[in-house]
């Protein structure tokens, strides 16, 4: 995972106050393209006076140096590359990593531990996985792509690295000695790259660090057995089967060892019919919805095919496992879709207007901003896709059609369709485990080559139009459903941007691999060494608890968890009546009030629809502008609506709480006789005591919550809150502690949770 | 027919745009078409109630929806025939077999009403019913569509184009000759100020609260809360009767040092007579913020000794600092060509301690070309192809940005730099309001609450002499006018910016805007009737309107944000003036439009939020407010005198 949980980019604040060098090691001076050579020698002696005490990277296991270079200057983003840090940069065969050379620049001094923004990786750190395009400068301000293979033959003055999570670092080599200057930059580009999986650090990795069999929080769809149990919980098994003809991968590389076929196909018959289609990607199930229509993804008949009869075979024992007799609507997602050439293009047009370190850039282009951002076609696509899934959803619930996907590779944008449609259709995937099950199922397991698609391995000639991000483009697509039903998810817009960066760290068997079977290669080439890789669905192994909380969305939580009955109708009492007061002045105020009977927290209807036109289909900016400092909106953006609402909450929770403990206490005092209650009440204060302990208050589960609230112990009265967060620091104007989560005591001056009574609680 | 908006040419002489314009597009009618499902709705429904209205579009209504709306027709205590009335409305005209072409739902038969307030629509086929409720204010224009002979299925009848970026359909039959009357009737109230009637206002008898609110804004009280009168400021009475400047209001807060006669003296050479005055000062650095017209430089490049003088005496009370920043809202080629006309800006060498700094907001009528392209783009639909492209094609958002980047520079030059700052355009009622009104809300937590809003709004825009009426062009028929400009709504949108980019700093909530800006047009209320202090007490407003404020203070639940977190934002709020982090307000500028709306909005949630908690508030003190009554009565049973308890005490 990539998160910057706690980045440097405070520094970079520091940095921005032009002239006040609050850091000794930022260097503040002014570049003169032309005297690079006579550089002013007194920053020099300064920067490498810090070079005392060199902090070495830390390492995972497998982890080895490839390469280094001192007195490597790291720009501060959006300075115009006149402020930057001095320090050390090493490249591994996992990551380019910066060590500032002087140490107070260490939030908490030389010791401490470093606020880390993962287990994983440190604030400085470039995983190589990453690094999409780099662009070197040498003298003469000549820029050039570093294409993998080329030879590094001119001297670099600055690097410029682009990556995937939408970040662009640079870094300026004029201090740095020539032999280094060299060798960095042909590291730094020749692992960046690798050529195929057996140079991917993810098998040092295996090889080296003992993951013990990793928790599987979510059902790998390896095993037959997770297949059925999907079958049964939609029940359905009387229709579809769990077929192992792909038992060793003998019949398709492409789809699992199980997948879910009619039950009335026989395994000698999906043998005979998977040669008839692209990839060998015959007809399989996805989901069966509660009328027993069902939704089917396959490829596309292979065009040299004789045997359209099988496709017509398999169809028909679609048809008939659908449960009526109506026909089947066949989707065509290359034509309702984007294809991934459409894909591509628009991705990189929106990394050409998103990407940018400079200031003057960001604001020239901002005028046009808007036309720019229709122009990439981004949001047309995701739009879209929507409305495909839409159109699907409707067929299901509404005709009782069953759907089949269908796609040229039947595993890019069947994936997106069919994750959507069964994210709108079934509340289940809305839970995090029931989403990562989703993606387990749809994604991983059923071969969408994850490999290929994010460009982990370089190949020439084919890695360019393979690199595509269809499952950014899915990621762009649930947010636009929780941007329209809030509640709706257990999730968080930042489990999501996390999720986009993990599946870039190349670390997880989760996203790895092209299909099961290229993991399954992976893995057994390996054998004696590599047990398992690390699941990317196991969080606790790249971020810390708190961090976890922050995929916790709060409207969600008291919507599905929080007994509400009791609560409401008061609620609703409280609403109506306040429309009483009013009705004296009679029908100015009248026509209008809130709906009296409107449920707190009423559901909306089960099935999710969400609108296409393109005023409600948003741009991401967490995902895409997070790094993008002119753009950062400090002490708001979605974040400190999220917080607010987490605060809300726990203080719903806490109420909730104290009122059932005082329900308790007064039942208590009804059934006893008076003598005895008034014994019980002089004397004995430790009864009481005793009730408190046993009803300790439940956790809300939330980030500022109070579970957070003894492990963390940093102040919070000034610290602001961006709109990157928590990805990049919070600053506060007037201290440099720069904190991100913190105890909920903090925020809660004015609200209504009692102070003693969480002390007492914690006594 | 919905395909007009696409051709409508793009009309030379700025005079008649919306006459022709509106042949052109006489296919667009509006359907105000909310339910209460967003707390606008529910707020707001109930100034839509009043000033737009509650109906229902058929498309894409959720049930939750559509109950709520049937909710709230029941409501109305009339008849189905009848239509609500106000205290103080009387129905002109009223004609059944009406049909009202909704741009969403199709054609809907029905019965008109015209009051002197409204015009009322109920659907008679249609269930639920669909209601129109339009107030007489936001007509700008009322036209007759086809003849006599006209063919075709509802071809002949009226045309209504709205303030409120809609237009509105009507068909009526030509055998019932109903068109004539609604017409007439409509050209007669909407339009009071042309026909010599009063305002609808003045005839308005509603009670909210206790009618105090007139009093909310207290410029003595404002002043001192700011600590003014104080070693540097005073506040002057030179303009009891506003014989110093006709425009200002009769307290006015400048330097000490300054005299009465100083201040004649200057005000002669500043734009009518708007001389610099006293909006804010910063509690630590008694920095400022003060707001003034252009000086009266003219092509000679006049200049005055005194205005000099006056200048530095402003700058002077700022110890902090040497240097004082003018802000010239205009683009600078527009404060040069002012010269030809006796205006122009500050030369550099008569005010040597001052920084002038051109801020490139352009004029109300870019400003006015730029909303009219903004409703092609947005009413009756959008085009999803090319959403983008066309928002960006009006500038307006562009406008929006350059002056929120504007105020932050203002807000920056005061907080960061302790540096006071003048603040002018050529008269010093519009983009320096905006400018100063902005920068205040930026810098001063106090105007992020409703009751801090409504003061601002009273301080800066009001007594401060913005034009309200020629600007919205309240009772007037002219709505080629070249006057009118959307100068404040441009200013609700910035706040709106604003509250988007931070969700918890401001206690007020979407349909708090909403609503102002409805009863900008709605002319139920004095608040923005005319255009300066002295034209209102002349009319005697106070005495014979009602409030704004009365009506918004009475039911604040509904307008309050459920994040608002007061202790957060004790400090200056910079928002990002970047188009990449604005967006359309699509909750006003489309709000026509039930396919803009969210199904499930975020707002609506975080305020069932708050409710569910003041709700468990209030049973948790409940329950222990009957306990220790329980605990009290045991306590006073009789019982052996030694257990006495030290919590008896």
């Amino acid at each position: 995972m990539s998160r910057r949980f706690k980045s440097y980019i405070g520094n970079n604040f520091e940095m921005k106050e032009k002239g006040k060098a609050t850091f000794q090691s930022y260097i503040d001076f002014p570049v003169h393209e032309e005297d690079d050579k006579e550089s002013n020698e007194e920053v020099e002696r300064n920067a490498s006076a810090f070079f005392d005490n060199l902090h070495e990277p830390r390492k995972l296991q497998g982890e080895s140096k490839v390469g280094e270079a001192d007195k490597v200057l790291m720009f501060a983003p959006f300075s115009d590359r006149k402020q930057g840090i001095i320090g050390h940069l090493f490249v591994t065969n996992f990551k380019i990593s910066f060590v500032p050379a002087d140490k107070s620049s260490y939030p908490d001094g030389d010791n401490s531990q470093v606020i880390l923004r993962s287990k994983l990786l440190e604030n400085t750190d470039i995983p190589l996985t990453f690094v999409d395009t780099i662009y070197q400068v040498s003298s003469g301000a000549r820029r050039r792509k570093l294409v993998p293979g080329s030879s590094v033959t001119t001297t670099t003055k600055y690097l410029e690295i682009y990556c995937k999570d939408f970040q662009v670092h640079v870094f300026g080599f004029r201090f740095a000695a020539q032999d280094q200057n060299k060798q960095i930059t042909e590291a730094i580009a020749h692992f960046s790259y690798p050529t195929n999986d057996t140079r991917l650090f993810a098998r040092e990795f295996g090889y080296s660090s003992q993951v013990e069999d990793c928790e599987h929080p979510v059902p790998q769809f390896l095993e037959k057995d997770d297949w059925e149990k999907e079958l049964e919980r939609l029940q359905c098994q009387g229709m579809w089967r769990v077929a192992d003809a792909n038992k060793d991968y003998e019949m398709s590389i492409g789809l699992p060892e199980f997948f879910v076929t009619p039950m009335n196909v026989l395994n000698t018959d999906l043998a005979k019919a998977c040669a008839q289609f692209a990839d060998k990607r015959l007809p399989t199930w996805c989901y069966t919805y509660v009328n027993g229509a069902s939704l089917v993804r396959m490829s596309h008949v292979l065009p040299e095919s004789d045997f359209k009869i099988y496709e017509e075979k398999m169809l028909n024992a679609v048809k008939q496992s659908s449960g009526n007799e109506k026909d089947l609507l066949i989707c065509d997602l290359s034509r309702m879709c984007p294809s991934l050439p459409d894909v591509k293009s628009s991705i990189e047009k929106l990394k050409a207007i998103v990407l940018t370190d400079s200031a003057k850039e960001f604001y020239s282009s901002d005028a046009r901003w808007l036309s720019s951002l229709e122009a990439t076609h981004w949001l047309q696509h995701v739009a879209a896709c929507l409305n495909t899934a839409n159109h699907v959803v409707n067929q299901i619930t509404r005709d009782s059609q069953t759907v089949v996907l269908k796609e040229e590779t039947g595993c890019d944008l069947s994936c997106v369709i069919s994750c959507l449609a069964q994210l709108q259709l079934d509340p289940e995937f809305r839970t995090i485990a029931g989403f990562q099950s989703l993606v387990q199922r749809e994604w991983v397991i059923m071969g969408h080559p994850f490999q290929q698609r994010l460009g982990l391995i370089w190949t020439p000639d084919t890695s360019e139009a393979e690199q595509v991000p269809v499952f950014l483009l899915f990621l762009d697509c649930v947010w636009q459903l929780l941007q329209q039903f809030p509640s709706s998810f257990a999730f968080t817009e930042t489990y999501l941007t996390v999720l986009w960066d993990t599946s870039n760290l190349g670390l997880f068997d989760t996203f790895l691999f092209n299909n099961c079977w290229h993991r399954k290669k992976f893995l057994s080439e390996n054998k004696q060494t590599i047990a398992t890789l690390p699941s990317a669905w196991d969080w606790k192994f790249q971020l810390s608890e708190e961090q976890v909380l922050l995929f916790n969305n709060p409207l969600y939580r008291l919507r599905t968890s929080y007994d509400l009955d009791y609560v409401v109708d008061s609620a609703k009492t409280a609403l109506r009546s306040s429309g009483d007061a009013l009705r004296e002045n009679s029908y100015p105020l009248l026509l209008g009030k809130p709906p009296s009977n409107a449920e707190i927290f009423g559901l909306q209807e089960v099935v999710l629809k969400p609108e296409v036109t393109a005023g409600l289909i948003k741009f991401w900016s967490q995902c895409y502008l997070r790094w993008i400092i002119p753009a950062q909106i400090v002490g708001g953006g979605n974040p400190s609506q999220y917080v607010q609402q987490c605060i809300l909450t726990e203080e719903v929770v806490c109420l909730e709480h104290k009122l059932s403990s005082l329900t308790l206490q007064l039942q208590k005092q009804l059934m006893q006789p008076p003598h005895q209650q008034q014994r019980q009440r002089l004397g004995e204060n430790g009864d009481d005591t005793e009730m408190r302990v046993r009803l300790s208050r439940p956790s809300s589960g939330l980030m500022f919550g109070a579970t957070g609230y003894s492990s963390s112990s940093m102040q919070l009265s000034t610290m602001y809150i961006t709109s990157s967060f928590p990805f990049t620091l919070a600053v506060s104007h007037h201290t440099q502690h720069t904190l991100i989560c913190g105890p909920l005591s903090q925020y809660l001056k004015d609200t209504a949770i009692d102070h003693n009574y969480m002390q007492d609680e914690n006594d | 027919m919905m395909n007009s908006r696409g051709t409508t040419p793009n009309i030379k002489p700025k005079g008649v745009v919306e006459s022709i314009s509106l042949s052109n597009r006489s296919a667009h009618h509006s359907s105000p078409s909310n339910s209460s499902k967003d707390s606008y709705a529910s707020v707001g429904s109930r100034s839509k109630s009043l000033c737009s209205s509650a109906s229902t579009s058929s498309e894409n209504m959720n049930p939750y929806e559509t109950k709520s709306l049937r909710e709230a027709v029941k409501t109305v205590p009339t008849s189905t025939d009848e239509c609500p009335l106000l205290d103080g409305e009387s129905i002109k005209d009223q004609e059944p077999n009406v049909t009202y072409i909704c741009p969403y739902s199709g054609a809907v038969r029905g019965m008109m009403t015209v009051t002197n307030y409204k015009i009322f629509f109920k659907s008679v086929d249609k269930e639920p019913a669909l209601i129109l409720d339009v107030p007489l204010g936001v007509v700008s224009q009322v036209e007759k569509i086809g003849g006599a002979t006209s063919r075709g299925v509802n071809a002949y009848g009226i045309e209504i184009v709205c303030k409120d970026m809609r237009n509105l359909r009507f068909a009526h039959k030509q055998e019932n000759h109903s068109r004539r009357k609604v017409f007439d009737k409509i050209q007669l109230y909407a339009f009071p100020l042309t026909n010599k009637l009063p305002f609808f206002a003045f005839e308005f008898k509603e009670k909210y609260g206790h009618g105090e609110d007139w009093k909310i804004y207290d410029p003595i009280k404002e002043l001192r809360r700011m600590g003014v009168p104080n070693e540097s400021w005073r506040i002057s009475r030179a303009n009891e009767n506003y014989q110093l400047c006709d425009s200002y209001p009769s307290l006015i807060a400048v330097p000490k040092i300054a005299t009465d006669q100083d201040l004649y003296k200057v005000a002669e050479f500043r734009s009518r007579q708007r001389l610099p005055i006293l909006s804010w000062i910063h509690p630590e650095s008694q920095a400022t913020i003060t707001r003034s017209s252009q000086p009266l430089v003219g092509m000679t490049g006049k200049t005055s000794k005194d205005d000099e003088r006056y200048v530095q005496q402003i700058m002077d009370t700022n110890a902090q600092s040497h240097k004082l920043f003018i802000m010239d809202a205009r683009p600078s080629v527009n404060a040069v060509a002012n010269k030809a006309r006796g205006g122009g800006f500050e030369s550099d060498g008569a005010y040597q301690i001052a920084e002038l700094i051109f801020l490139d907001i352009h004029n109300i009528h870019v400003m006015r070309e730029s909303l009219r392209k903004l409703k092609d783009v947005c009413f009756p639909t959008i085009d999803d192809a090319h959403w983008l492209s066309n928002i960006e094609s009006t500038n307006w958002l562009n406008h929006i940005k350059i002056i929120l980047a504007g105020a932050v520079r203002i807000a920056d030059k005061v907080e960061s730099n302790k540096t006071s700052v003048l603040v002018h355009c050529s008269d010093g009622w519009d983009r320096t309001s905006q400018l100063t009104s902005l920068s205040m809300i930026m810098l001063d937590p106090y105007y992020r609450t409703i009751r801090g809003f409504e003061v601002l709004i009273e301080q800066e825009w009001l007594s401060f002499g913005h034009k309200f009426r020629t600007r919205v062009g309240h009772g007037e028929d002219k709505h080629s006018d070249a006057d009118r400009s959307p100068v404040f709504l441009q200013f609700i949108d910035c706040v709106w910016q604003m509250t988007q980019q931070f969700p918890n700093a401001f206690e007020f909530n979407e349909s708090f805007l909403i609503t102002i800006l409805d009863h900008l047009y709605s002319c139920l209320f004095g608040t923005f009737l005319f255009n300066c202090e002295r034209e209102r007490v002349k009319e005697r407003v106070q005495e014979l309107t009602v409030s704004l404020w009365s009506f918004v203070n009475c039911q604040l639940l509904d307008f309050t944000n459920p994040l608002y977190a007061a202790h957060i934002h004790q400090h200056v709020l910079l928002p990002v003036a970047s188009v990449r982090r604005m967006e359309v307000w699509t909750g006003y500028y489309c709000r026509w439009n039930p396919r803009m709306r969210p199904q499930e909005p975020i707002h609506i949630r975080n305020r069932e939020l708050l409710v569910l908690k003041t709700q468990l508030q209030r049973k948790v003190e409940e329950l222990q407010r009957e306990l220790s009554a329980r605990n009290a009565r045991l306590n006073l049973q009789p019982s052996p005198p030694r257990v006495a308890t030290p919590d008896m005490a």
